[in-house]
């Protein structure tokens, strides 16, 4: 498992570079398109202005020498300083809004991929029954439906009218636990709902063909009681479909949080890129970039570990 | 494949295909609404780029006249400025501060630097912290603050304040003529990023500011210009940044005001203010912790309020039914239109004609606009929207939208049809009033075509109206003097360059550059008449500003003119 995991973290570093690159070169592409030295010195720029802040963040040397000078400071952690205010680093603007992202990220996955078992097994079980049918409506109009949507619909009764959770906004863990998972129950809740319907069709298809398979039938054959038989034995097999559905709606999730972190009134990193790309913040822009990219790879080495562990034979041929 | 199979692989495409319309759909959606905040009940449209355009567009308080102020054109002078009279004694107070405030606001910051800022709306932060030499009160007359009362010389060349003595700014730094000096030489020489050029503008008519002794300071002026001074003190450069701080202001904001600043989240989205103890008016001081925070949407927020998370947000409109508790206050109203940058006809000929404006004002359809932006609120399908001050305007002739009228118009100007650029930002109700106009438009022969600005900045917008890169260009506009301060600023190389009107604006022109806005019709509000009945600015709606408070929230006093949403001074929460 170590040599498999090793091989995963050594295929990461091609990937890494690559992300790299284009995070780079969306940002020169950006500057063809105006002067990030005009933005940084803001409205009535003087070419004077220009020409200095061009010198010092060293947009007139060549472009091979600003991306190695670029990578070099961000594999130390030094992103550079947000072009709208000097006085604040990248990193620290990452790191102010990331926390919220991961933890609507992750809080969405575990209640979708929850949910969307429960819903899936349910399914799976008795194929074309009633329940199914019901589940699976359910799950096309979650699919068919935005989440954040009916999160916000939710929202006027759980946080308005009952108070039970905070319609917008977001709580530190470190300010209030209770208020934190409070303020990101709803948007998690709109993230989690197309994973629920994702993780329901997926569990639920391949969970009947696991449990029409002969191994189960051999199982039932000596009397394995049916619970045992449907969690100990079909079910880890019928995860490894689902979770590569998972990896990839993980991945998806982070792009979507934008949405969810506008609606919800919450700083996030959706909302730091968008913003950077209004205001032309190509150094924060191009950190969040690599940084949500890094992340995305984490959650890819995690599915593959998680392959690697629901089966043994993947660990074995690698 | 069966038959079975086939409908369900169809019935899932059809599934995929209306989750990603319903996803494309609302992607879409979420911008204008956004937007439409702005639209609807903010001073400024709701991201810091769209808000800085709404900046230039103010600067002075227009009040009538009454018989205990002083009107100087547009901007009242309180009597208790006067030096010579005899002044209250100043009522400190006690401090007792109690409660923890949140205020939500539409916007964001880039700093705590009041300096890089000229946004209306976002005064609102600056406001609890920092304070300048005067300041416009709830009835808008322009009062003394931080300086006791000032004089002004015969030429009115000169201006000289008396500062109230025992002030310190939050790090301990006496307030004393020195620092203003230091705070004014900043603001005009510092330059960007420290200082944004519009905010320097702002004390552009001040050639040198010179310490008389510890606690008075004389501004000795480029010719008589006291409104102008004062317009710029009401405004981001007069909020005073204690010395220690200038040029530090992002990292480390030091004023004099109420509350001192405690801490923020690196992109101000979050700030967290401390009742000051040694505030040189304790008794005004409410509070014992405030919660400055950004937030954007406008349902969030809305429903943030409803749910008791704030105890005052800025809301829409529109939303005022809404409301579950609490009270409101309207305030600041801007109005947006159309300036013909052009209307000496040094790019298109054509508009330097009177008529062919004014046929072009009547071609735009304020109220169809304003219903397919679904604003009904806003809609001024003249003049009519706004605080009594401006009644005046309503009585200027300027036509009503009728575009058969407007095709005659124009058809008997014996004008031939022409082309040109209209600039406007990219989002929002923008590029529909520009839409909807330039439709119209080519009912009476004129192409107009319109230009979404990239990189999308209001000053940007109003950079190239300056630089005269658009004939016309759509702006937020409240108050004329922000044109005038704009024409004085930019001067010969700057807008409209020829200083040449063919329709009896040349007196705008050249107050504007003289820098004399103290009397007759180079005043700001003739000038304001002027540009409205020259169809230089052409109205098409008015927003508003709303701000929603809990029912124990006391001492909200709204302001006019100024885009702040109040005064910290003296609120309190039971």
């Amino acid at each position: 498992m170590a040599r498999y995991i090793g091989i995963r973290l050594l295929a990461m570093i091609p990937l890494l570079f690559a992300i790299a690159v284009i995070s780079f070169a969306i940002a020169v592409a950006m500057e063809a398109r105006g002067s990030i030295a005009g933005s940084v010195c803001g409205e009535g720029a003087t070419i004077e202005c220009i020409a200095q802040v061009e010198r010092q963040l060293g947009l007139d040397d060549p472009m091979p020498i600003r991306f190695v000078r670029w990578l070099a400071s961000a594999a130390t952690g030094d992103l550079g300083t947000s072009l709208t205010n000097q006085s604040v680093s990248v990193s620290s603007l990452i790191a102010d809004r990331i926390g919220a992202t991961l933890s609507i990220v992750a809080y969405s996955l575990v209640i979708g991929v929850a949910v969307g078992m429960a819903m899936g097994i349910v399914s799976a079980v008795r194929p074309g029954g009633v329940a199914d049918r019901a589940l699976s409506v359910a799950s096309a109009a979650l699919i068919a439906a935005p989440g954040f949507v009916l999160a916000m619909l939710l929202s006027w009764w759980l946080a308005v009218e009952w108070g039970w959770l905070s319609p917008a906004g977001y709580t530190r863990p470190s300010e209030s636990i209770t208020g934190w998972i409070r303020s990101i129950t709803l948007p998690a809740i709109g993230l989690a709902l197309p994973t629920v319907a994702l993780v329901q069709r997926q569990l639920r298809s391949s969970m009947t063909n696991a449990l029409q398979s002969r191994y189960v039938l051999a199982a039932r054959a000596r009397g394995i009681r049916r619970t045992s038989l449907i969690g100990e034995h079909a079910l880890p097999n019928a995860m490894i479909p689902t979770v590569t559905a998972i990896g990839f709606r993980a991945a998806a999730a982070l792009g979507l949080t934008f949405t969810v972190e506008v609606v919800f009134n919450i700083n996030g990193m959706g909302t730091l890129l968008t913003n950077a790309i209004q205001t032309r913040n190509v150094t924060v822009l191009q950190g969040s970039m690599l940084v949500v990219g890094i992340v995305v790879l984490v959650v890819n080495l995690l599915v593959d570990i998680s392959y690697g562990l629901l089966n043994p034979k993947v660990r074995l041929e690698r | 494949m069966t038959r079975s199979r086939w409908t369900r692989a169809i019935a899932l495409l059809f599934a995929f295909g209306m989750a990603a319309t319903a996803c494309g759909g609302d992607e879409t959606g979420f911008a204008p609404a956004i937007v439409e905040d702005t639209s609807t009940a903010e001073a400024a449209p709701v991201d810091a780029d769209e808000q800085r355009d709404a900046d230039d567009t103010e600067s002075a308080t227009a009040e009538e006249e009454d018989n205990e102020s002083a009107d100087l054109g547009q901007v009242v002078v309180a009597e208790a400025a006067n030096c010579a009279a005899d002044l209250p004694p100043l009522a400190p107070g006690t401090f007792a501060p109690s409660g923890d405030f949140s205020y939500a606001i539409s916007i964001a910051l880039n700093s705590l630097n009041p300096h890089d800022d000229q946004t209306p709306a976002t005064f609102a932060y600056y406001s609890w912290i920092y304070e300048g030499l005067v300041r416009q009160e709830t009835d808008g007359t322009v009062v003394p603050w931080l300086a006791r009362c000032w004089e002004t010389s015969d030429d009115g060349s000169e201006v000289t304040f008396y500062l109230h003595e025992g002030i310190t700014f939050h790090d301990g730094t006496p307030f004393n003529a020195d620092a203003v000096v230091a705070n004014a030489e900043f603001v005009k020489t510092a330059g960007p990023p420290q200082v944004i050029p519009p905010v320097a503008g702002q004390l552009g008519i001040v050639d040198t500011v010179e310490a008389i002794d510890e606690h008075t300071v004389k501004f000795n002026l480029a010719g008589p210009g006291e409104i102008l001074l004062l317009s710029g003190l009401i405004r981001n450069s007069g909020l005073m940044v204690s010395p220690a701080s200038l040029g530090n202001a992002a990292a480390a904001p030091v004023g004099t005001g109420p509350y001192a600043w405690a801490s923020s989240n690196p992109d101000f989205t979050q700030n967290d203010l401390v009742a000051y103890a040694d505030y040189w008016q304790p008794g005004l001081v409410g509070l014992e912790t405030v919660r400055l925070e950004a937030a954007i949407d406008p349902v969030a927020r809305l429903d943030s309020f409803n749910a008791g998370q704030y105890d005052a947000a800025v809301v829409r409109l529109n939303d005022l039914d809404l409301l579950l508790a609490g009270d409101f206050s309207s305030n600041f109203t801007v109005r947006i239109g159309f300036v013909v940058a052009d209307w000496t006809g040094q790019q298109i000929p054509q508009l330097a004609n009177r008529e062919v404006r004014c046929a072009m004002a009547q071609a735009l359809n304020r109220q169809g606009i304003t219903a397919q932006l679904n604003e009904p609120d806003s809609v001024t399908n003249q003049f009519a929207t706004g605080p009594p001050d401006y009644a005046y305007i309503e009585d200027l002739n300027v036509p009503e939208f009728d575009i058969d009228a407007a095709k005659a118009r124009f058809a008997a100007t014996g004008e031939e049809g022409f082309t040109f650029t209209n600039g406007h930002l990219p989002g929002g109700f923008w590029p529909t009033v520009s839409s909807a106009w330039s439709t119209a438009l080519a009912e009476l022969g004129i192409t107009m075509q319109n230009e979404a600005l990239d990189p999308p900045t209001g000053g940007e917008m109003f950079g190239r109206l300056a630089r005269g890169a658009h004939p016309v260009q759509i702006i937020p506009f409240n108050e004329p003097n922000a044109l005038m301060s704009l024409v004085a600023r930019t001067g010969e190389a700057g807008f409209n360059p020829s200083g040449v009107s063919p329709d009896g604006v040349v007196e705008l022109v050249a107050a504007a550059r003289s820098k004399n806005f103290a009397d007759g019709e180079a005043d700001v509000a003739a000038a304001w008449k002027i540009m409205l009945e020259e169809c230089i600015f052409i109205v098409n709606h008015t927003l508003t500003t709303v701000m929603a408070y809990q029912d124990n929230v006391q001492g909200i006093h709204h302001t006019q003119g100024i885009p702040i949403h109040f005064w910290p001074h003296g609120v309190t929460k039971s």
